[in-house]
């Protein structure tokens, strides 16, 4: 398998340092190699098929540790040298990239063209856009714009036999058979590995102005929430914590500032905290609370409604728990803070499973560590899902060449 | 011609006054609005998913074909049938569930007209943003099953972007619920791609879609321009500017003529094209984004005028949104074509769809949703003249290659249907149809559901 591999590129190492680099808690591929174009990634993954060999494919390393325990694998494919930007067509507001381009450097690139990709997964500035499309990873812009899946347009896949495949394009319809960027969306590479990626751009507004406001407990929270997604301002990202602190932005759509800020205040009946600032500057302050590595982060999937009561919830449990919400989402991070036993730990994901359920929602394990993601199924999949999911891993990837083990039922 | 004992059974399902199976009746469910036809065998009108359960169970017992059936408004053959066999149809299945006001999340059944929909929301101050043209008869189930667009989707997205939740009778004979009040759910996004998988995947009996707040307030401006190509370039200018409006719509002269004539709607009719834009939002933000859209407008020499109420408005929406069914009377038989192009191509697309309409003498009238590039040339001819129908067909097809081209693709909103199978190449390679194909066989193995539709065979 060694030689065959080595025939396919230079970019190939067996060497023990480099491999110690590319392993996903402590389980170590025999191999890593370094794609930098679509051949060699096709390439590869024709060989790994024919070869019957298992692969992780790595962009920046940033997903690595996400949802369940990654088994054991031949080969890691990293795609970060694989980061051309193919097209952009500013005159369409559509950019092609291949996925191992960091999306920070993307960012950069549109904004010297006064446009910008809505898309803010936090710490996301230095993870590849294959990545976080794969991951299907989003931030706080979510609210306005929606996820990747409204913003990608088109992708090029290597499927798991090393044919490569086009779906969708670059325009912002396209009904022509079936949708299958929405099935390699977030599917963690458990079906092929994003190639390239088409996306929608947006103009870059001249400025834009965040409020603030502190609520009292979580009624007042959801009342002001409520406020807010029934209110037609053109509320752009809307970010909560567990303090009960809700921030949000508008762009000013070349209102006077201060007009604005009078005519949302007025509109939301409160005298909100506020600052203006450019696009250039923006930036949701989210980051800070997903760096830690340290504690275990879980994910709230629940009905909007119910944000302000996983605040509340968590606010009664023992020290609190710090949390951050992306509300008009429903869905809420809360770090397990304060608790060292793996058995702790688990028995606390378990309960608050039980709690997001009676808010008629689902937790996910985001990020933990490996005892942890060993005792418990770190996704809160239903059962109609979990069982199409499987028939179509089976489909699509049925000598298992993608690692196994990090997405739902184990895929 | 159904087998007695299989009529026997579904009478027994549905009930005998919701079994249709003579001549007459099949004759009127051949057709839907394209130029397709396919009779069926049998049509039922359902009234539960447990109907359409056992509907589907009793058609895969017996190897039968089975069909889903709204309205029939699709403009590509999706609701024909060519292989025969059952018609399912949801049409009596048209109540609202539920309006959850607090999660912003409206349950449905398939057989509810779009804009049935509209009005029980606008009620309540809200709306569901996608808003096809045929949003008066189209079913909800029909517009999620093709995905379908709408003006309004340049601003909002298109159906997809709305869907929560979708329940299913799948091929397998189960009801089986994905997503539904939370934004998201845990596994493949399978409500992503039943979005415009046109019933070929399973049959939707309830659907979760996503409510938004009303704008608040709108303003609605008419330029008419002396060339098309400013009018076209015009699109991508006021986006370059900045400003999204929430429509950016076209409409060539022949359309312009025609609507004045049949609707007596006060479009300027020595125009070579009309761009009818609406920015929507709380009153406050209207103004500076209209003087920014009217700057760039003069500029590139339109003659621009606003609507100055609610009347106005309605009146140049009424040309907008009456303008198929204005063409449809000159002549006995229509196309509505539908492609895509990258927006900034529009000034050239059309400019060569004229010289393609030229070359094969082709009368038509081009409308667009200009600001996401979809083209809607209505080509009108008299489907009993062979020699011109075959004109017609070669046309079509090659403003399909056209579009792709140019980086386009041959169905921006009304799906593939039986119509646009054979265009599928121009798109797509062996490799990306065998996928599109594995799809299929994982939800409908035996190959019943909607068959002969979106994939070549």
């Amino acid at each position: 398998m060694k030689e065959a591999f080595k025939n396919i590129s230079t970019h190939f190492s067996l060497q023990e340092d480099e491999i110690s680099r590319y392993a996903v808690r402590g389980i170590r591929p025999m191999a890593v190699a370094h794609v930098e174009n679509t051949g060699e990634l096709c390439q590869w993954l024709k060989e790994c098929w024919h070869q019957r060999a298992k692969v992780n494919v790595w962009g920046a390393g940033g997903f690595q540790e996400l949802g369940g325990a990654l088994t054991a694998h031949d080969i890691t494919v990293t795609t970060s040298g694989h980061h051309k930007i193919v097209d952009y067509d500013h005159d369409n507001f559509t950019v092609t990239v291949k996925s191992g381009l960091l999306l920070g450097e993307l960012a950069n690139t549109v904004k010297q063209h006064n446009q910008f990709l809505p898309y803010n997964p936090a710490t996301g500035a230095d993870k590849t856009i294959g990545g976080l499309v794969a991951a299907n990873e989003y931030g706080s812009l979510c609210f306005f714009f929606g996820t990747a899946r409204d913003l990608v347009l088109g992708l090029k896949i290597v499927l798991a036999d090393g044919r490569l495949v086009r779906f969708g394009g670059k325009t912002m319809k396209n009904v022509a058979g079936y949708d299958l960027c929405k099935l390699f969306i977030g599917s963690m590479g458990t079906l092929g590995v994003i190639d390239e990626i088409t996306l929608k751009l947006y103009p870059l507004p001249q400025e834009l102005i965040r409020f603030e406001y502190s609520a009292g407990d979580s009624d007042a929270c959801q009342g002001f929430l409520k406020k807010i997604y029934r209110s037609n301002l053109p509320i752009w990202d809307v970010v909560a914590d567990s303090r009960l602190f809700i921030r949000f932005t508008i762009p000013t759509l070349g209102i006077a500032g201060k007009d604005l800020i009078d005519k949302v205040s007025s509109q939301l009946g409160e005298t909100l905290q506020h600052s203006s600032f450019s696009m250039r500057e923006y930036s949701t302050g989210c980051d800070d609370f997903f760096k830690s590595n340290s504690d275990t982060l879980v994910k709230w999937i629940v009905p909007k409604s119910r944000v302000s009561d996983v605040f509340a919830y968590l606010n009664g449990q023992d020290g609190g728990m710090p949390s951050l919400a992306y509300p008009g989402r429903g869905v809420v991070f809360t770090r397990i803070t304060g608790y060292e036993k793996t058995e702790q730990i688990v028995n606390l994901c378990k309960k608050f499973r039980d709690h997001a359920r009676k808010l008629d929602g689902r937790l996910n394990v985001y990020r933990a560590d490996i005892p942890v993601v060993q005792k418990l199924d770190v996704w809160d999949v239903d059962q109609n899902t979990l069982y199409w999911s499987k028939a179509l891993k089976k489909e699509y990837d049925p000598q298992g060449v993608f690692a196994s083990g990090r997405f739902v039922g184990g895929i | 011609m159904v087998p007695k004992n299989l009529l026997k059974k579904l009478v027994k399902i549905c009930g005998r006054e919701n079994v249709l199976y003579s001549p007459t009746d099949l004759y009127l469910y051949e057709y839907d609005a394209s130029m397709e036809r396919g009779k069926p065998d049998v049509v039922v009108f359902v009234t539960s998913a447990q109907d359409i359960q056992n509907v589907v169970r009793l058609a895969v017992a017996e190897n039968i074909p089975y069909t889903p059936r709204g309205s029939a408004t699709n403009l590509a053959g999706g609701s024909v049938t060519p292989k025969g066999g059952i018609v399912i149809e949801t049409a009596r299945m048209n109540r609202i569930l539920e309006i959850d006001e607090e999660n912003g999340v409206a349950v449905v059944e398939p057989g509810l007209y779009n804009l049935q929909l509209q009005n029980e929301l606008a009620s309540r101050g809200f709306v569901f943003a996608p808003d096809p043209a045929s949003q008066k008869v189209s079913t909800l189930g029909g517009n999620v099953g093709m995905n379908a667009g709408g003006p309004h989707c340049l601003k909002y997205g298109v159906t997809v972007n709305h869907v929560l939740g979708l329940e299913m009778v799948l091929p397998d004979g189960e009801i089986a619920r994905f997503g539904g009040y939370t934004q998201e759910t845990p596994g493949y996004d399978i409500v992503g791609f039943m979005n415009g998988s046109e019933g070929t995947l399973g049959i939707f009996t309830k659907l979760f879609l996503k409510m938004m707040p009303a704008p608040g307030g709108v303003e609605t401006l008419l330029a008419d321009f002396d060339g098309i190509e400013q009018a076209a370039g015009a699109v991508s200018a006021i986006i370059a500017a900045g400003i999204v409006p929430a429509t950016l719509e076209y409409m060539d002269q022949t359309c312009i003529k025609t609507v004045v004539a049949s609707l007596n709607v006060d479009y300027p009719t020595s125009a070579a094209a009309v761009l009818i834009i609406e920015v929507d939002g709380p009153q406050w933000s209207l103004a500076p984004q209209v003087t920014a859209i009217e700057k760039i407008l003069k500029k590139l020499g339109a003659r621009v005028r606003s609507a100055r109420d609610n009347t106005e408005r309605d009146a140049l929406w009424a040309g907008r949104r009456g303008a198929l069914g204005a063409m449809t009377r000159l002549k006995p038989s229509v196309v509505v074509f539908d492609g895509t192009v990258p927006r900034n191509k529009l000034p050239l697309v059309l400019v060569q769809i004229d010289d393609i309409a030229r070359e094969y003498g082709l009368f038509y009238g081009t409308l667009l949703h200009a600001g996401d590039g979809n083209i809607h040339p209505i080509i009108l001819y008299d489907e009993r003249d062979e020699e011109e129908t075959q004109r017609v067909h070669e046309g079509c097809d090659r403003i399909m290659q056209l579009c792709v081209n140019e980086g386009g693709t041959i169905t921006g909103e009304h799906g593939v249907g039986i119509e646009k199978i054979p265009a599928m190449k121009y798109l797509f390679g062996e490799d990306e149809l065998e996928v599109m194909k594995q799809l299929k066989d994982v939800f409908d193995p035996q190959g019943l559901c909607n068959p002969g539709k979106v994939l070549p065979a």
